[in-house]
């Protein structure tokens, strides 16, 4: 008896082992943090943080070796840089007006640290930390914060007007004024919201199709067959995700830009 | 998307006032209810803002 129920207790033991080796669809691991070897358990320095400051490095390295030539007719390089800075400056002073280019600064860095995360973490094996809303909350946190800090020193305590749209009648004021507060305190949420859930629904698609391709692939010669469907997703997938990359961190950018005009011209 | 995003975000940030209004003074339903409702406006708001017409300017 007791080595029946011992060979029934391997047999259990053996079955869950095969069951946990098949694969499973964990679309949620790749969001997990882990410390960089070496060096970043002390200070919780994880791949997130590593891949923040390669993304930063880039650009800076595309800005420095971009101007460097200094040719009247760019090169590849500096073309991309040139475009870069026109880019987001001509965005900068068509949204917010001529007090844009004050702002400039701001925008391009937020723009491109916002792009680089979405594009470096298209690379396999790489990290997303767009895909992180403490991430994403700071940058809307510091976005609503100088917007604010802007409107408050154009214009004083006149600031406070904004909540009030003039030629409202007066007894709706208890009514508008809250409704006012609330969404101008929504726009932090919706800003790393949106940026947030874009990259985490990208990137849980990634793995659930990568997923059906090993599950399908491990289902003998039919399922290879069968397989091609979904890697072909993906690769469909990948382009879709280059473009909401791109898109997604223009968003944060024109977004900032028109709370940037509201703050400096109030309406 | 957006428009989702909107419309949530402006309830979630009145319902957050709303529940801490009333942790604060100790009147549980009364500021969450009134929050609800205005936090459904304002999310009106920010999708009309949003697909409306442009304002003048």
């Amino acid at each position: 008896m007791p080595q029946t129920g011992l060979d029934q207790g391997t047999g259990n033991v053996a079955a869950a082992a095969t069951h946990t080796g098949a694969p499973t669809i964990d679309a949620l691991g790749q969001f997990v943090l882990a410390p960089v070897p070496f060096i970043g358990s002390a200070v919780n320095f994880t791949q997130s943080n590593l891949l923040m400051v390669i993304g930063s490095a880039m650009v800076l390295w595309l800005l420095y070796a971009g101007s460097k030539p200094r040719a009247v007719v760019p090169g590849r390089l500096q073309a991309a840089a040139e475009l870069s800075y026109d880019f987001i400056y001509r965005m900068a002073v068509d949204q917010i007006g001529p007090e844009g280019k004050r702002y400039f600064p701001f925008i391009f860095t937020l723009f491109f640290f916002v792009l680089m995360g979405n594009l470096l973490g298209l690379v396999p094996f790489s990290f997303t930390y767009t895909s992180h809303i403490a991430v994403t909350a700071a940058l809307a946190v510091l976005v609503i914060v100088i917007v604010t800090v802007v409107a408050l020193i154009e214009h004083g305590w006149h600031f406070f007007s904004y909540f009030f749209p003039a030629g409202a009648p007066k007894f709706l004021a208890p009514l508008i004024i809250p409704i006012e507060v609330i969404s101008y305190l929504s726009r932090p949420v919706s800003l790393s919201i949106r940026l947030f859930a874009n990259m985490v629904a990208g990137h849980v698609m990634f793995a659930v199709f990568a997923t059906f391709v090993v599950m399908m692939g491990s289902a003998g010669v039919l399922g290879i067959a069968a397989a091609i469907g979904p890697l072909l997703v993906n690769v469909v997938l990948m382009g879709f995700e280059l473009l909401v990359a791109a898109l997604q961190a223009y968003v944060f950018a024109i977004l900032t830009c028109i709370y940037l005009h509201d703050a400096v011209h109030l309406h | 998307m957006r428009v989702g995003v909107e419309l949530v975000s402006a309830l979630v940030v009145a319902v957050a006032i709303g529940w801490g209004l009333d942790h604060w003074l100790h009147t549980l339903p009364l500021f969450l209810i009134i929050s609800v409702v205005l936090g459904g406006a304002a999310g009106v708001l920010n999708v009309w803002r949003l697909v409306g017409p442009a304002p003048r300017s």
